[in-house]
C-alpha cells in the first residue's frame, strides 16, 4: 500500500520506501509472539468464513431433550451423525457450532466498528490539523467531550438509546473510538504539514485535499494502522461485554459474550458453556494485541524506546 | 501554580456542559420518549398525558434540557421511575461500595504491578520477562466478568473458600478485587516495565552506578521513584477502565454498587435513573482526570511550563 504512496512523493527527504518497508518487515519479524498473534488471526478468519463447513451442526438448532448434554453425548438422531464436542447448553443447541459461528459476529464487528472509526476520526482529524483555528478547536472541545465518557458507559448508553442490533453496535462503538483517532491524526498532520515536500506541492499548485490525502496521510499511515489494530480487540471486548449485559447483538445468534451471559446460570452444572466463548474472546483479543504491539515497534519507530 | 489549577478547573467547565448535552440527547432520541417507552403497552392515552405533563415532557427540550442542567448542578438528578426515591440519594448510598471495589482492585493491582514490571524490566529479554509479556497481555485479553465467573466457578463453588455474591462483609469484597485489580496490574505491570527501562537508560542512573552506588539503591532511590512518575497519568487513565470494569464486575458479583444500579436501571428502562448514573460517572471520570493532572504538575515542576 504505502508503497503506490511514496513514488508519488519524491521530493520527500530521506524516503527509500523499498528499504523502509523491508526494515518494517524485519523488525515486526523479529517479534516472533506477533507472528504467532498473525497466524492466530488467519485461521480465526478463515474459522468465520468457512463456519457453515466446519460446524458440526446448525447453531441455532434446539433440542431440549438434550440440554446441557455432557461433551461427547451424540446429536439427536434428526440432526445426522455426529456429537455434542463440546457439549450443548440450556436449549440443547450445540457448543462448539456456536463456538465457530461466533466468531463471525465478533471479527464483523472488530473490523466494521474500525472502519467506522477511520471514516469518522481521519477526516476530522485530518481537517483539524490542516486548517486549524475554529474548525479545530471545535472538533477537539468535541472530542474532548467524548473522551469525558469511560468507553463502555458511553457504549452502554448508546445503545440503550439506540436499542440493540448489530447496526447500532458499529454506529455506538463507531462513536465511542472516533476521537482517539482524530486526535491522532491531528497530531500526524500537525507535524507533517510542516514539512518540506508538503510545501513543495502548494507552491506547484496542489489543492488541499490533495495535499492531504496524497501528500500528508500516506506519512501517517504507520501511526493509525497500529492504532486499527489495537482498536480492533477493543471493538471485540466491547461488543462480548455488551452482549453480556444484553445490550448486543440479540438472540438467537451466536455471539461470545451473549454465550457467557446464558451459560452463567448453569455454570455448576455445565462451566463449558461460559468457558469456551470467553476463551474464544481472550484469544482472540490477545492475538490482535500482540500483532498491535509488533507493529507498533515496526511502524512507529519513536515508539521503540518504550519496548 | 495556583492558576496552572485555575485554567485546568475552567477548561472543564466546557467538557462538563457537553457531557450534560450528550446524556440528555441520548436519552431523549430514544424511540418514543420516556413515558410510553417505560410504561405498560395497555397505559391509556390520559394516563400517558399526565405523567408526560408530570414530567414536563411536553415542554421544548431546550428548556427541559436547561431544567435537567440546572436541577442536576444543585445535586437533583430527578426521581426513579421504579423506587420512586430521588435519583442522587440512591446514587450516594450506592457509591461508598463502588468504591470499595474500585479502591481494593487499585491497590490489589499496585501490589502486583509494579512489583512484576519491576522484575521484567531489570531481566529484560529474560525468560521472567517474556513470560511476564504473555501472563499481563492475557489478562488483559480476559474479559473481565468472565474472569469473575472463573473465580466464582473455582473459589466459590469448587473450593468453597469464599463468597460469591452479595455483600455481608470485607471478605466479600476478595474475589471482586482480586478479579478487577488483577486485570489492571497487568496494565500497571506493563507500564512500569516500560518506565523502568527508560529511567535505566538515563545518565543519573549510569552516574549512581558509576559512583558505585549499591544496585539495590540505586533501583530503589534512583530508577523506580523516577519510573513512578508517568504512572500517576497511567491511574488517571485507568480511572475510566475501573469504573467501567466495576459495573461489569458488581454484575457478576451481585454487589450493590453504582455500576450495577446502573445495569439494574436500564433492564427496568428506568430513565431518570440511567440519565443520573451516566451523567454521575461521567463526572466523576472528568473530575478524577483532573485531580491527576494537577497532581501530575505537582510531581513534575516541567508540566505546568507547556
Amino acid at each position: 500500500m504505502s508503497t503506490v504512496v511514496a513514488e508519488k512523493k519524491p521530493t520527500a527527504p530521506a524516503a527509500d520506501p523499498e528499504k523502509t518497508n523491508a526494515t518494517a518487515w524485519n523488525r515486526f519479524k523479529k517479534h516472533r509472539l506477533s507472528l504467532v498473534g498473525m497466524a492466530v488471526i488467519a485461521t480465526l478468519i478463515l474459522v468465520a468464513i468457512f463456519a457453515p463447513v466446519l460446524a458440526p451442526t446448525d447453531p441455532d438448532a434446539q433440542e431440549l431433550y438434550s440440554k446441557l448434554a455432557k461433551p461427547g453425548t451424540t446429536f439427536p438422531e434428526k440432526w445426522g451423525a455426529g456429537s455434542f464436542l463440546l457439549g450443548s447448553d440450556y436449549m440443547g443447541r450445540d457448543l462448539l457450532s456456536r463456538v465457530i459461528y461466533g466468531s463471525r459476529i465478533s471479527l464483523l464487528v472488530g473490523f466494521v466498528a474500525q472502519f467506522v472509526v477511520l471514516a469518522i476520526g481521519v477526516p476530522l482529524g485530518a481537517i483539524a490539523g490542516y486548517y486549524g483555528g475554529k474548525v479545530d478547536r471545535l472538533i477537539m472541545r468535541v472530542a474532548d467531550v467524548m473522551f469525558a465518557f469511560p468507553d463502555l458507559l458511553f457504549a452502554i448508553a448508546i445503545m440503550f438509546a439506540l436499542g440493540a442490533g448489530i447496526i447500532n453496535l458499529f454506529i455506538a462503538l463507531g462513536v465511542v473510538g472516533w476521537a482517539g483517532m482524530a486526535r491522532l491524526v491531528r497530531g500526524q498532520v500537525l507535524q507533517l504539514k510542516e514539512r518540506d515536500f508538503v510545501e513543495a506541492a502548494r507552491s506547484a499548485g496542489a489543492r488541499d485535499w490533495w495535499i492531504i490525502i496524497r501528500h500528508i496521510l500516506p506519512n501517517a499511515l504507520g501511526p493509525i494502522i497500529v492504532s486499527v489494530t489495537l482498536g480492533i480487540p477493543g471493538a471485540i471486548m466491547s461488543e462480548a461485554s455488551l452482549s453480556f449485559l444484553g445490550l448486543g447483538v440479540q438472540p438467537p445468534t451466536a455471539t461470545w459474550g451473549a454465550m457467557i451471559l446464558e451459560g452463567q446460570a448453569y455454570i455448576r452444572r455445565a462451566p463449558l458453556v461460559s468457558v469456551v466463548p470467553g476463551l474464544a474472546v481472550m484469544i482472540t483479543v490477545l492475538a490482535f494485541n500482540l500483532v498491535g504491539d509488533g507493529l507498533r515497534d515496526a511502524l512507529d519507530p519513536r515508539a521503540n524506546k518504550k519496548a | 501554580m495556583l492558576i496552572y489549577i485555575a485554567r485546568r478547573l475552567l477548561a472543564g467547565i466546557p467538557v462538563l456542559i457537553g457531557v450534560s448535552l450528550i446524556t440528555f440527547i441520548l436519552m431523549h432520541i430514544v424511540p418514543g420518549d420516556p413515558v410510553t417507552a417505560a410504561m405498560d403497552k395497555r397505559a391509556d392515552a390520559a394516563t400517558i398525558a399526565r405523567l408526560r405533563k408530570e414530567m414536563g415532557l411536553d415542554r421544548p427540550l431546550v428548556i427541559q434540557y436547561f431544567e435537567f442542567v440546572g436541577k442536576a448542578a444543585v445535586g437533583d438528578l430527578g426521581e426513579s421511575f421504579r423506587s420512586r426515591r430521588p435519583v442522587g440519594e440512591t446514587i450516594m448510598e450506592a457509591l461508598p461500595m463502588t468504591a470499595r471495589v474500585a479502591g481494593s482492585a487499585m491497590l490489589v493491582a499496585l501490589l502486583i504491578g509494579i512489583p512484576f514490571g519491576t522484575a521484567a524490566a531489570l531481566r529484560k529479554n529474560s525468560f521472567i520477562d517474556y513470560m511476564s509479556t504473555v501472563t499481563t497481555l492475557s489478562f488483559i485479553s480476559a474479559p473481565v466478568f468472565w474472569v469473575a465467573l472463573l473465580a466464582q466457578l473455582l473459589f466459590g463453588l469448587q473450593l468453597r473458600w469464599l463468597p460469591i455474591s452479595g455483600y455481608q462483609g470485607p471478605i466479600y469484597l476478595i474475589l471482586p478485587a482480586m478479579v478487577l485489580g488483577t486485570r489492571y496490574a497487568a496494565s500497571i505491570a506493563r507500564y512500569t516495565r516500560a518506565s523502568m527501562l527508560e529511567v535505566l537508560n538515563q545518565d543519573y542512573v549510569r552516574t549512581a552506578r558509576a559512583k558505585g552506588v549499591g544496585e539495590r539503591f540505586v533501583i530503589w532511590k534512583h530508577a523506580l521513584k523516577n519510573a513512578l512518575v508517568p504512572l500517576l497519568t497511567v491511574i488517571g487513565l485507568e480511572i475510566g477502565g475501573l469504573m467501567t470494569g466495576s459495573i461489569l464486575t458488581e454484575s457478576v458479583f451481585g454487589l450493590p454498587g453504582v455500576g450495577r444500579i446502573t445495569i439494574q436501571a436500564i433492564q427496568y428502562r428506568d430513565f431518570p435513573m440511567i440519565e443520573g448514573t451516566v451523567l454521575f460517572t461521567a463526572v466523576v471520570f472528568v473530575v478524577a482526570n483532573l485531580l491527576v493532572d494537577i497532581s501530575y504538575s505537582l510531581v513534575d515542576p516541567r508540566i505546568r511550563m507547556a
